[in-house]
């Protein structure tokens, strides 16, 4: 009545361990069901674009500003040359500023020949004092960064340089340096021999000091003398001519290059001078009144500028000028448009100044790592709420797999794999919208000034950096409902609703 | 009894099995002893009414739950000794599961479906595709390969997933109301192809079932109530009685 067992297939089948799915069948056995799944899949992936694109904005826009504000401080410097060269060759510097320039020759280890030439030192003298002037420099920003209780305790109410004076006082030293051992935090930016040596040697260093300060007021005095009665700026417009030739006379260094950069911007300085001392009068203020049709009382030079910078304008502007019985000869269209731009430039350069205040060479601040992380905390939560309910949804599924032979491990590692993928495209997508809504926001607040200062470089470790985090974060997220998934049991399979 | 023929094995044997679930500090006896034997090349029809402990006796035979108490034997092996790594084997290759709701998974296609055990047993994917191209041939398929549950009627997919779950050449076959899902039409045919297996290529074959036509075809019945076996009959010894289980039977 039974079937006889002919073919043999009812044959003993020894139990074994079952093997192990290979890594590429799992992957393309995840990807078949997740095309299956795309709205949901969609849906995730953009929780982590959103995540990842704040991250990344934040990023870009941190990095760019730094970079910016670096470009910035050398833009204003060139622009403003003429300026602090003219304040040089005035007047003396402080003996802190002369401390510091010599401190900073120090650290590039270069001859400051200026000094060298002003204080009439030996190279051995100067190279000596320039170290100097480096312990100086380094102690002092040392003791400018303790509290005031520290400050107190260690300097009494000493201050600046003042602090070598009053701590060559033997009774000063050693209360400094008992009341130093007590903070075992703080520590010396040099050794105690080098401290006394340097005490030791600071009258003398403090007299050399002096005596470049000395040397150099003489060379303004007898600068000054060659100046005829004109302001500084007007005998730098000749810097590549007779003046510069006296400024090398006097004890001062002026190089060519910086002759020829210097010369034109003292030129420009004086031609901006002349125009806006044109609005003072009130026959040119009320016909630029007249042609804009404002009050007279509302120009100010800004708006001049402005207004200087269309060509008809310009134009009109001069005619006026010798109309009015100002000197305009000297003076065209292109070069009143030119200087509008410059001056536009400035002020573009002045109204983004806050970033180098803003930006303290941090990328990223407390506040906003802290926003960072909450968002990367609802981001994960938002993952693992949408996988646990994928787990809920597929009991099914991964139960009949079970059923089929399925390992635990492979439904655990297709949850992950299938996390994974969702965070690679998840991060790539985040993280190039966010570097793109970093860099729209920022070329609008920058404008040109942005374009050479792209880290291109910096910007695309930061994607790199954003996709790794975009597929960890997943991953981790997953970890739960993935043990969840691997430890439904395969009974539920059996279960009609 | 068929334990008489020398050339018959035992192929699953439970031994006192018992089964509590306990919720909180309510304890369900859903099995309270139950003793069985089912040789090779048996068609068994497992019958009782909702709630008999009919679905906890097939999961504990099925190796798909561990039981309280007594002990299960697949092919002499006690399968409460193994470990999950081993468990899995055994369900890959040695048991094949039929659901009441077919379970396909929805996003592969027919012959997907029925190579996804063949990929846990490690076949290497074109053999996997040829065999399972063979097996849909078996159900009558083989021209819908290509189509996803979605696009099948229900008799078609319970077609693909008896053809799933011979994917492995496994020696049994547990049916969990096969036919339950599907018109009578449609029924007769999966029965039909059941018992084509059984005959054919001697898988055992235990099913859960009210369906009636059943008795036709199985060898023996098993009659669960209340977590005992209440009765074991031949179907030479059931035939005439048809009419009377059948007014029992809800």
């Amino acid at each position: 009545m039974l079937p006889p067992d002919e073919d043999n297939t009812l044959k003993r089948i020894d139990i074994q361990d079952q093997a192990r799915l290979g890594f590429l069948r799992t992957l393309s056995m995840t990807i078949n069901g997740m095309r299956h799944r795309l709205g949901r899949s969609v849906v995730t992936i953009l929780v982590i674009v959103v995540a990842i694109a704040f991250l990344m904005n934040t990023l870009s826009e941190s990095m760019l500003k730094n970079s910016v504000a670096g470009r910035l401080d050398e833009r204003i410097k060139e622009l403003h040359t003429a300026a602090n060269l003219a304040t040089h060759l005035s007047q003396a510097g402080t003996e802190e500023q002369v401390l510091s320039r010599l401190a900073a020759a120090g650290e590039e280890e270069t001859i400051p020949s200026e000094l060298q030439s002003m204080g009439g030192f030996s190279d051995a003298t100067i190279t000596e004092l320039t170290e100097q002037a480096a312990q100086a420099t380094a102690i002092v920003t040392w003791l400018e960064r303790l509290n005031y209780g520290q400050r107190r305790r260690l300097l009494h109410d000493a201050e600046g340089y003042g602090v070598f004076g009053w701590l060559r006082e033997p009774e000063h030293l050693q209360r400094f340096e008992t009341e130093l051992a007590t903070m075992p935090s703080l520590k010396l930016p040099v050794t105690t021999e080098t401290l006394h040596r340097f005490l030791e040697a600071w009258p003398t260093t403090r007299a050399r000091s002096e005596q470049i300060r000395t040397g150099w007021l003489e060379a303004a005095n007898r600068l000054a003398t060659s100046l005829d009665g004109r302001s500084m700026i007007e005998a730098l417009s000749d810097a590549e001519g007779e003046f510069g030739n006296q400024v090398r006379e006097a004890g001062f260094q002026l190089d060519a290059t910086t002759a020829d950069r210097v010369a034109p911007q003292a030129r420009e300085m004086l031609d901006v001078k002349r125009i806006e001392q044109t609005i003072d009068s009130d026959a040119m203020q009320i016909a630029i009144a007249q042609r804009l049709d404002i009050l007279p009382g509302e120009i100010d030079p800004k708006l001049l500028w402005r207004f200087l910078g269309s060509g008809s304008n310009a134009s009109w502007f001069l005619q006026r000028m010798t109309e009015t019985g100002f000197r305009a000869e000297d003076l065209s269209r292109e070069r009143l448009r030119e200087l509008s731009r410059i001056y536009r430039e400035e002020q573009a350069l002045a109204s983004v100044a806050w970033v180098r205040d803003s930006a303290d060479r941090r990328i990223l601040d407390q506040r906003m790592i802290w926003l960072i992380g909450v968002s990367l905390i609802v981001c994960m939560v938002g993952i693992t709420n949408a996988m646990l309910m994928s787990v809920t949804q597929r009991f099914r599924e991964i139960a009949t797999m079970k059923c089929l032979g399925a390992l635990d491990g492979f439904i655990a590692l297709a949850f992950i794999l299938e996390a994974c993928m969702l965070g690679f495209f998840g991060g790539l997508l985040g993280a190039l919208v966010g570097l793109t809504i970093g860099m729209s926001r920022m070329f609008g607040t920058f404008g040109s000034l942005l374009a050479g200062a792209i880290p291109t470089f910096s910007l695309l470790l930061a994607v790199g950096a954003a996709l790794f985090l975009g597929v960890i974060l997943a991953a981790l997220s997953t970890v739960i409902p993935a043990l969840q998934a691997a430890r439904l049991a395969p009974m539920e399979a059996m279960r009609v609703e | 009894m068929p334990s008489d023929d020398a050339t018959l094995r035992v192929i699953i044997r439970t031994v006192g099995l018992t089964k509590h679930y306990q919720v909180k500090n309510v304890v369900t006896e859903a099995l309270r002893g139950i003793d069985v034997e089912i040789y090779t090349g048996e068609f068994i029809s497992v019958m009782g009414p909702s709630g008999s402990g009919k679905s906890t006796f097939f999961n504990m035979i099925g190796g798909l739950d561990g039981a309280t108490g007594g002990r299960v034997f697949i092919d002499e092996v006690d399968v409460a000794q193994l470990t999950a790594v081993e468990l899995a084997f055994l369900r890959c290759r040695k048991i094949g599961y039929i659901f009441q709701s077919y379970n396909l998974i929805t996003y592969m296609t027919a012959l997907e479906n029925v190579t996804t055990p063949m990929a846990f047993a490690d076949v290497p994917p074109d053999e996997a595709r040829h065999r399972g191209m063979e097996l849909l041939e078996l159900v009558g398929l083989a021209d819908r390969w290509f189509h996803r549950p979605i696009e099948m009627s229900g008799g078609q997919q319970q077609r693909v997933a008896i053809a799933r779950s011979m994917a492995n050449n496994p020696s049994i076959l547990l049916c969990d109301e096969p036919t339950a899902n599907l018109d009578l039409k449609t029924g007769s045919g999966i029965l039909r192809i059941l018992r084509q297996l059984n005959t054919d290529r001697g898988v055992t074959i235990i099913c859960a079932t009210h369906d009636h036509r059943m008795l036709d075809i199985c060898n023996r019945l098993i009659w669960i109530r209340d977590g005992r076996v209440d009765r074991i009959a031949k179907r030479d010894e059931v035939h005439i009685e048809v009419g009377t289980i059948g007014g029992e039977q809800q």
